[in-house]
């Protein structure tokens, strides 16, 4: 009744039309990264190191996170299992984890900026992660709770299967990829300080994959009611936030107010985001009434993240 | 250098192409799961010796029986229902609230659901996906699409993050990992209940050895009355047995006979104790009880809509359910 991964119809051999979004993902990211350091030798040889070294370190990294942390793999965890990679069963976080290491060991090989490395590869992961989102749409991932809500289920962004209809959270999870790709080049062209264009997708991607990681239903990676990305795209963004605001009150003259107020109002949205989960799982308000609740608490930290980041560009570019 | 570079470019858009052939899904295939859970298990499982032997009701039913999958119930009879109960030839569902003083100024409201059918095939199981699959669904669209006359949440399976866990579906085996410290409910072929306190292992042995067949078991309890006999909750049971929770359980009153009570307080936090919920129903004439998942998971589904304070917006989607169905329908 439920496909768990459409195999693609080709005679002799089996390919998986997520596998397939996946490599379409990469090839789109590589020739990013490419396009985007070609102009500077020694990045342009750190991008060839990149993308070499993230297929395999993403790869690894996504199948070892998933292993260890999912509960459902937990009792037949064994290195054969763990080797046996055709069951499924990926962590989209360890593959990025996985490619921000490669980027790093890349500058290093080519004797390249690594934080500059990092920067040309945000744009590039958010690409890949389009088609890796869209591919999702080939499997069991990337679906809501039942909806509720009448407009929402006779919508394309709706999915119905024999009992309930389900939002297809991969599609706003690819067009929030897409709209963070093109932010990311827009911010790389304006020639900002080295860092922050990786800042600012650890901040926003963290944010925004947060509230996507809620609306997600599918059973991955989940401990009992505790979905493990949600908890690790939460740390993604307060750390970024953290490491802003530490940076900014290390900056002379950089004013200490917005990096206090920042950390302070981090730390207070991080409980009322486990509250409004709570909200949206037993309250009988509205679930887009609590969703937009959602967004108006995670839209503060992402605000004072950029303000931050705003400013840090200002006084770190000058000095 | 820029030749090199430009190969090392090529050889990682090359690589890229074994991703088709290798990466099936993000998600853990639900059959892959099923085997290596039955390939790790089968090679911890023990043997027994000891038997045990359960008296069953034998059922003669005067319709075609449902057959033993998941296949949905017979269409019901809406002139069969009314505000409060259900009727046709094969099933009775009568259902009543009553409040109950449970501690000083603390008032709960009880949902019991008493349920008579004509043979064992009526008392089933459905689940939102694939057996073994974490899908989820709504209970209430679950029970419509099966027909059922009275569902209720089961233990919500899927949610369990240990998976060790004994669980049958319509005699489908999902997991057979008895969990040392979870009280198990068998329901076998003529639907009776037996409870197997903190899973025993030999005991769940003897009892298949003894021609029993397995055809919904669920791990999760406490058991709340065995064989008659009022159980002492353990006091370190999981889930808060000594907080004032809602809480849902499942019993069974004579051959084919059955009760379903639902606690709920008056906020969606309020509830009683589990040894509260076993008095319950052993005050209602319950020979075996069960505890199953509380809290927003406890749901109780009659003709379309919940007896019992819950609205959509609120239900919590779950893997499965427990329910009951007609015979007597086209």
């Amino acid at each position: 009744m439920y496909e768990d991964a459409v195999i693609l119809p080709v005679p002799g051999a089996r390919i998986y039309a997520y596998g397939l979004m996946l490599a379409l993902g990469c090839w789109l990211a590589i020739i990013l990264l490419w396009r985007l350091s070609s102009r500077h030798e020694r990045l342009s040889r750190a991008a060839a190191f990149t993308s070499l070294l993230a297929l395999p370190m993403g790869f690894a990294l996504a199948r070892a996170m998933y292993c260890l942390l999912d509960s459902a793999f937990q009792p037949i965890l064994t290195l054969r299992n763990l080797l046996n990679v055709h069951t499924g069963g990926f962590a989209m976080y360890g593959a990025l984890l996985g490619a921000a290491l490669a980027a790093l060991i890349g500058a290093r090989l080519a004797g390249a900026n690594k934080m500059r490395m990092l920067d040309l590869l945000s744009p590039a992961l958010a690409a890949f992660l389009v088609p890796a989102r869209l591919g999702e749409g080939f499997t069991t991932l990337g679906i809501s709770r039942p909806l509720t809500t009448s407009w929402l289920t006779d919508s394309f962004l709706a999915s119905r299967d024999a009992y309930d209809s389900y939002l297809r959270t991969y599609l706003l999870e690819a067009a929030t990829a897409l709209i963070l790709a093109v932010f990311l080049i827009r911010m790389l062209r304006r020639n900002v300080k080295e860092g922050l264009v990786f800042s600012s997708f650890c901040l926003l991607y963290g944010v925004t994959q947060t509230l996507m990681e809620s609306l997600r239903y599918d059973g991955h990676l989940r401990y009992s009611f505790v979905g493990v990305q949600q908890v690790l795209y939460a740390a993604l963004f307060a750390l970024t936030i953290i490491y802003l605001a530490v940076r900014l009150l290390k900056t002379p003259g950089a004013g200490k107010a917005l990096p206090v107020l920042s950390i302070v109002m981090t730390a207070a949205i991080l409980p009322a985001i486990v509250g409004i989960e709570f909200l949206i799982d037993r309250s009988e308000l509205g679930k887009l009434f609590s969703y937009g609740l959602y967004l108006l608490a995670l839209a503060i930290p992402g605000a004072l993240g950029i303000l931050m980041l705003k400013k840090g560009d200002r006084i770190w570019t000058k000095s | 250098m820029k030749k090199t570079t430009t190969l090392i470019l090529a050889l990682a858009l090359l690589i890229s192409l074994a991703l088709p052939f290798l990466v099936p899904s993000g998600a853990l295939l639900d059959e892959a799961n099923y085997h290596l859970l039955e390939e790790r298990w089968q090679k911890e499982e023990d043997s027994s010796a000891l038997s045990w032997l359960i008296p069953s009701a034998a059922a003669q039913p005067a319709l075609e029986p449902l057959p033993m999958d998941f296949s949905p119930g017979r269409p019901l009879d809406p002139a069969g229902f009314t505000a409060e109960s259900y009727e046709d030839e094969s099933i009775r569902v009568q259902l009543e609230t009553r409040e109950l003083e449970a501690g000083k100024q603390h008032v709960v409201r009880l949902r019991i659901a008493t349920i008579t059918i004509t043979d064992p095939s009526q008392l089933r199981t459905a689940t939102a996906g694939k057996p073994a699959s974490s899908k989820v669904a709504l209970v209430s669209s679950m029970a419509q699409k099966h027909n059922a006359a009275l569902a209720l949440s089961a233990n919500y399976l899927s949610h369990d993050p240990v998976k060790t866990s004994f669980e049958y579906r319509m005699g489908v085996r999902i997991r057979k990992k008895p969990n040392r410290i979870k009280d198990l409910l068998i329901i076998d072929e003529n639907a009776d209940f037996h409870l197997f306190i903190k899973s025993n292992a030999k005991e769940i042995e003897a009892f298949e050895d003894a021609g029993h067949t397995i055809v919904n078991a669920f791990t999760f309890g406490p058991a709340l009355i065995k064989d008659g006999v009022l159980l002492t909750i353990d006091k370190n049971y999981g889930y808060n047995p000594h907080g004032k929770e809602p809480r849902l359980a499942i019993g069974q009153l004579a051959p084919l006979q059955y009760i379903v009570v639902l606690v709920e307080g008056l906020s969606s936090r309020d509830g009683v104790t589990q040894q509260e919920l076993a008095q319950i129903l052993f005050d209602l004439g319950a020979i075996q009880a069960f505890n199953l998942d509380g809290g927003n998971s406890a749901t109780l589904v009659f003709n379309g809509g919940y007896y019992q304070d819950k609205t959509k917006s609120n239900e919590r989607a779950q893997s499965d359910m427990i329910y009951f169905a007609s015979l007597a329908g086209e």
